[in-house]
């Protein structure tokens, strides 16, 4: 049972952000994306860049508020939110995760609709190249902080060929949960790779409790990733378009498999003017830098697309008390998330003009207009920083996290109803 | 005495000859090893030799990656650069996935960022591969208003554990759409020794 319980990692916290006035700081951090990609676009006074704002900014932007919004109660996101969700082996209410000793993960969550999505994780663990990473570092005052742009890291868990299943109980999810870690288990022993007691243990265990014989479930969803080996855009656009052509098939992530049809992931970068963020210790002269953002397109079964999502995520830290006591720092996360349904020819330009240069503005001023805009706000334990960044973040910030210890709470969940940002029901 | 040697020399040859041997290429198979068509140009790319047409210009090769190295040919550039027709072959060592997976993330690719509709990866059998996969489909390049077609054939050649090779060959709709699968047929695996 070691699996499912192991121990809160007593060096909880190291890499956090340490200074005081960092909450200020984060805060404009978060800021400064909305403003670079408002500032893209002359029409900042519309409705649609002051939600943007309104979102991006975590109320603490100075957006103007337009004269002429009318209010719309049925822009509620269709998709249901994340209440919780877990990494890393010990049990956290009733979102946990199964590590096997041949470093496949099992996630278990909860989702707000009441339903469950189990998702299993390839050997190579989370976070590998694809996922919530941090796309800038930045150092002030000798501190150092990331901000990170591409969100919804659920989604991407399932790198190196992830899978998930959706179940309407726990019960049903453990069901799942049980068949694939036994399957899993009698695979190693199969494949006589030296399964170590532990893995034995466990697979008793479960058989044992549950009279469970391992039993193939076919999944709901399958995750392949794309990378430079298995990617034909990046192949065809090599002989189209010459070598280092930047195109939407270099931007291109994977693609998840649905009962519905797949959603394809791509990444999107905007400019960042490290001069906007008015941080004291940053001169005139700093430089620009890229953020990446997360772009979706929902394909139907027959290949037409149905919709299309831009994420952009950022962390931050507030605490309680003195900044020195690590302990009581919390690190937030909060992701913003713009879909426009594609029911014409319009959107769906709107849509695949996203991934060129520029062309986000509108597609968030569309997703404003007639989609959804949702802002969700996570408490990170305090590993998740390190966890996430699995790496990339450890190798500009410094530190010694390592493992996979992460957990994640929704605090605040809000959606934009035509007029305002309010909070949003259910999440 | 002669006839036993000779008897036992046939039964080694024969045993070798076991051992060697390897699943012949099916004459109903889709694609086929076949002899290079004259006026054609033959690269030595080390772990395998493929030939393209003489006009095909050889572009300089590249690394997209650490374990990966890419070369390609392009034909019938225009004046925005834009190429219709050409060749790329990217020899992987270490790969992450098998020749099956990564046929199959090909054609899931392939779906998802160049309009081609389910694409079902072949299972082939090439000489010298330890699995081969062959992929037919048309990609549509550029936006709505601006969309080309090109008919696109990609194998994936597995050598061993630690080489794979992927070759892609594709033409805009339109041109001459033999030529496609008569690159294919030239490829030429080189066996570790």
């Amino acid at each position: 049972m070691r699996a499912f319980h192991l121990s809160r990692r007593p060096d909880r916290g190291q890499g956090s952000l340490e200074s005081v006035g960092v909450v200020a700081v984060a805060a404009l951090l978060v800021a400064a994306l909305g403003t670079v990609m408002i500032q893209a676009s002359p029409a900042v006074a519309d409705k649609a860049a002051w939600g943007f704002c309104k979102v991006t900014t975590l109320g603490m932007g100075d957006c103007a508020e337009p004269d002429d919004l009318s209010a719309d109660d049925d822009r509620i996101p269709p998709q249901p939110c994340t209440v919780s969700s877990s990494s890393g082996g010990y049990d956290v209410s009733i979102s946990y995760v199964v590590t096997l000793e041949t470093g496949r993960q099992f996630v278990v969550e909860e989702l707000s609709d009441g339903t469950y999505r189990v998702t299993a994780i390839g050997t190579g663990g989370v976070g590998i190249g694809v996922g919530p990473g941090v796309d800038l570092s930045l150092t002030v005052n000798e501190d150092s902080y990331g901000v990170t742009a591409i969100a919804n890291a659920d989604v991407l868990l399932g790198y190196e060929g992830g899978e998930t299943w959706y179940a309407d109980s726990l019960d049903d999810a453990n069901s799942i949960l049980q068949g694939q870690v036994a399957l899993e288990v009698a695979d190693t022993l199969t494949g006589g790779s030296g399964l170590v007691s532990t893995g034995k243990d466990l697979l008793d265990t479960i058989l044992g409790a549950t009279g469970n014989e391992p039993t193939s479930s076919r999944p709901d969803e399958v995750f392949f990733q794309a990378g430079a080996e298995a990617n034909a855009g990046a192949g065809v656009s090599a002989i189209i378009l010459n070598m280092g052509a930047k195109g939407a098939a270099d931007a291109y992530l994977g693609l998840r498999t649905t009962p519905d049809g797949f959603t394809a992931y791509y990444e999107a970068e905007a400019d960042i003017d490290f001069n906007l963020f008015h941080i004291p210790g940053f001169g005139e002269t700093s430089e620009g830098g890229k953020a990446s953002r997360l772009f979706e397109i929902d394909y139907d079964d027959e290949g037409n697309p149905t919709a299309a999502r831009l994420t952009t995520g950022s962390y931050w830290e507030s605490v309680e008390g003195d900044w020195d006591d690590r302990e009581a720092a919390q690190v937030n996360y909060t992701e913003a998330v713009f879909e426009l349904p594609i029911e014409n020819d319009q959107d769906l330009q709107i849509a695949l003009g996203t991934l060129a240069p520029g062309g986000d503005q509108a597609f968030l001023d569309a997703a404003s207009s007639h989609g959804y805009v949702s802002s969700n706000t996570y408490k990170d334990d305090g590993l998740t920083l390190g966890v996430n960044a699995n790496g990339s973040l450890l190798g500009k910030l410094g530190g010694s996290v390592s493992g996979g210890n992460t957990t994640r709470e929704l605090t605040d969940a809000s959606y934009w109803n035509g007029t305002e940002m309010v909070d949003r029901p259910g999440c | 005495m002669r006839a036993r040697v000779l008897a036992l020399a046939a039964a080694t040859a024969l045993l070798l000859s076991a051992c060697s041997s390897e699943p012949s290429v099916p004459d109903d198979q889709v694609v086929k090893p076949a002899s290079v068509p004259s006026k054609w140009s033959t690269e030595d790319l080390g772990v395998l030799s493929v030939s393209a047409p003489a006009s095909w210009d050889l572009q300089p090769a590249t690394k997209p990656a650490k374990n990966i190295t890419s070369t390609t040919w392009r034909t019938g550039v225009d004046d925005d650069g834009r190429a219709s027709g050409g060749l790329e072959v990217k020899v992987i060592t270490d790969p992450q996935a098998p020749a099956e997976k990564a046929a199959e993330s090909l054609a899931v690719s392939a779906l998802a960022t160049l309009r081609s509709g389910t694409v079902d990866p072949l299972s082939i059998v090439w000489p010298d591969a330890t699995d081969a996969w062959y992929l037919a489909y048309t990609a549509t390049v550029g936006l709505p208003d601006d969309e080309v077609a090109y008919p696109t054939r990609t194998m994936v050649l597995d050598l061993d554990e630690k080489t794979q090779v992927q070759v892609t060959v594709l033409t805009a709709e339109g041109t001459d759409e033999k030529v496609i699968d008569q690159v294919l047929t030239t490829v030429k695996l080189t066996p570790a020794e």
